[in-house]
């Protein structure tokens, strides 16, 4: 399992205008600019390959910041 | 491969340098990915694809509707996708007792939507085919059940190859070989189908992507047309200078067969029409020997075009390749196992494609299956000749140095060229001509069949082709022009193009003499004509100036009152319907 760290890195690939340093554990990511239905579908397959963990698209919905979408995936991995 | 994060990075990029090609994208799922992969997928290779993606599943409004955007957009390719994925639903809801014909229905609903497509726009069309869902409800045995979903779905994929080799500027991009080499489970992800009903991952679009736009650069004229090869350990193992004939691995023992195969694979693009021309670092003699006297060699001394084996710069040997065969550096391959040879050559020849080939030769073929380097969009059976054209061509050099006098070589030659109308026989090789040539072209418009098909039933266009035949040998159909009445005075030559292949032989005198024929047989009083510069034709940059052609904003003309012939060493061999066109009226 990655780091928090090396997760937001990955989380922040997936924006299209990504600068990294914008994004921080309790950013919460659907304020920042870019963000829409195809980047949620961009992070879901991210999050399957790198994470072995099958987020639904209301898991990324309920998620208020990026740490508690790395929350959810721990508890998943498990 | 190319990731697709990549991808969609490029989008943020500069594509105002690359040519403009407009795309329209129709399909029956979300497509809002692929058009991000196409598009970032052009700036790879140097194409700025502007692309339409219309409204989702709209298939049948914007081709069935006459004033849909998609007319409005006027593309110059259409990408059609219709899912599997849709097909099953379809499928699903089809009466049992109307599965076995349930694809007949699909063939000819396709079919129609490109037939009204092509009839209200020139656009190309791309139409992908179906990758292959088994729903198992008959398990193995649905193959031979003619109602079962997979035997439904081949069948349909046949007749649409059998429907579409049929059509001209129409093409199927073959995903179902894209999901065949990466398997189901890469190229179908259900999440990305349930989370945004997209139907192809987002790891299999840079593959589909590439599929696309290797199309459309083919299309484009952006052909590879040579494949320069190095011998030891690229063509059989071991060294042939060092272990002798007898040593050398080819044939069917250990790693010999995986040299065989890729033997085999370099002869059948050989006779597609493929140049194969060999570069290394040998002594000529020795490494010729295989080739005349190996029991397994594939390849054999009359495959290929131009031998070179010497001990120099392997960069310097291919521009001697290069002036032989008289093509461009970016229609070239050039295939050796050593990877200092490879970037000696990229470095100083940096439009040449030198892939980076796998250390363990038995991977050499899957890998070069998978860049998909010879695409096209034609074939013609003149094309499996052009070896035997360019060992005539590399005679001919030889023999040119022993007269002194350019006009006793020429009158040498005994050249005839057969003059022509377009024709069903001529028209794929006047079509591949229009794509292939960029450096005798001075408008460098690409034609596809239809486009062809299109002038030689207009009233408006008079169209020339032109073959080349002389002592050494036939070098077929080797000029295009395309003439366009302006007004009863002035005739445009739209097109002229000239394979490089018969640069210097007075082609160019013959082929002037042949139209100014034509227009003062007509009462024509001025021939006009533009070049439109490239990257490529600079050659023909001071081609009207060469012939007499005076000069004004941009337009170059040339009175048909005061011509005289000029010299050439070409007879002329008239067709008999070509015939007609230097008699009658206008």
């Amino acid at each position: 399992m990655m780091t928090l760290e090396e997760f937001i890195v990955e989380f922040a690939n997936q924006f299209e205008d990504a600068d990294v340093s914008q994004f921080k554990a309790d950013t919460n990511f659907k304020d920042i600019e870019g963000w829409d239905s195809l980047t949620a579908v961009s992070i879901i397959n991210m999050i399957g390959k790198k994470c072995g963990v099958r987020l639904l698209g209301g898991d990324l919905r309920g998620a208020g910041n990026i740490r508690e979408v790395y929350e959810i995936i721990q508890q998943r991995s498990q | 491969m190319i990731e697709f994060l990549q991808l969609k990075k490029n989008l943020k990029k500069d594509f105002g340098k690359y040519k403009q090609i407009k795309l329209s994208i129709l399909g029956d799922s979300a497509t809002q990915f692929l058009t991000q992969a196409v598009r970032g997928y052009g700036y790879e290779v140097g194409l700025n694809i502007e692309i339409r993606e219309s409204d989702y599943n709209q298939i049948d409004s914007q081709i069935l509707n006459p004033g849909s955007e998609l007319y409005q957009y006027n593309p110059d390719y259409t990408l059609i996708y219709i899912s599997s994925h849709k097909l099953l639903q379809l499928y699903n809801n089809t009466k049992v007792e109307e599965r076995s014909m349930f694809v007949m229905k699909q063939a000819d609903y396709i079919d129609n939507l490109i037939s009204t497509l092509q009839s209200n726009i020139f656009s190309k069309i791309i139409i992908y085919n179906f990758n292959e869902i088994n729903d198992y409800v008959f398990g193995n045995y649905s193959t031979i059940t003619e109602s079962s979903f997979i035997f439904q779905l081949r069948r349909l994929n046949m007749m649409l190859m059998e429907n579409i080799s049929k059509r001209k500027g129409c093409y199927i991009g073959d995903i179902s070989s894209i999901q065949n080499n990466l398997g189901k489970k890469t190229f179908f992800s259900t999440s990305t189908y349930i989370n945004a009903d997209m139907l192809i991952s987002i790891e299999a679009l840079p593959f589909v992507a590439k599929c696309t736009v290797d199309i459309i650069c083919a299309a484009q004229g952006m052909l590879k047309k040579c494949i320069i090869l190095d011998l030891d350990n690229t063509l059989w193992g071991g060294i042939i200078g060092d272990d002798g004939i007898e040593k050398i691995q080819i044939g069917h023992l250990g790693i010999g067969k995986a040299f065989t195969e890729f033997q085999h694979w370099i002869k059948k693009l050989k006779e597609r029409g493929i140049i194969v021309a060999i570069c290394s670092k040998n002594t000529e003699e020795i490494a010729k020997e295989p080739f005349i006297s190996h029991p397994d060699m594939v390849l054999r001394m009359e495959d290929i075009a131009v031998f070179v084996a010497n001990w120099n710069n392997k960069a310097d040997n291919i521009r001697y390749i290069q002036r032989i065969l008289n093509i461009g550096f970016d229609s070239m391959v050039f295939l050796d196992d050593n990877p200092f040879e490879r970037n000696i050559v990229r470095a100083n020849i940096p439009e040449i494609c030198v892939p980076e080939l796998p250390e363990d030769p038995s991977d050499y073929l899957e890998y070069l299956y998978e860049l998909n380097l010879f695409e096209t969009v034609s074939h013609s059976a003149e094309d499996g000749e052009r070896t035997k054209q360019y060992q005539v061509e590399a005679q001919r050099v030889q023999n040119r140095d022993k007269f002194t006098n350019e006009d006793d070589y020429l009158a040498s030659l005994e050249m005839v060229s057969q003059v022509a109308p377009f024709n069903q026989y001529n028209i794929p090789r006047v079509a591949q001509l229009s794509l292939r040539s960029n450096q005798f072209n001075l408008t460098t418009i690409r034609y596809s069949e239809s486009d062809i098909e299109k002038i030689s039933q207009s009233r408006e266009y008079v169209p020339f082709t032109f073959t080349l035949d002389d002592k050494y040998g036939d070098n077929g159909l080797i000029a295009v022009v395309i003439l366009k009445t302006v007004n009863t005075d002035e005739l445009y030559i739209e097109t002229w193009i000239m394979s490089c292949r018969v640069l210097k032989r007075g082609m160019e005198n013959f082929v002037l003499n042949t139209i100014m024929a034509y227009a003062s047989s007509h009462k024509y009083k001025v021939v006009t004509g533009k070049y439109i510069p490239t990257a490529k034709n600079g050659l023909v940059k001071d081609h009207y100036k060469e012939l007499g052609f005076v000069e004004k904003d941009g337009l170059w003309s040339l009175e048909t009152k005061n011509y005289i012939n000029r010299k050439c060493y070409i007879n002329q061999n008239y067709y008999d319907r070509c015939r007609n066109y230097f008699k009658g009226n206008k």
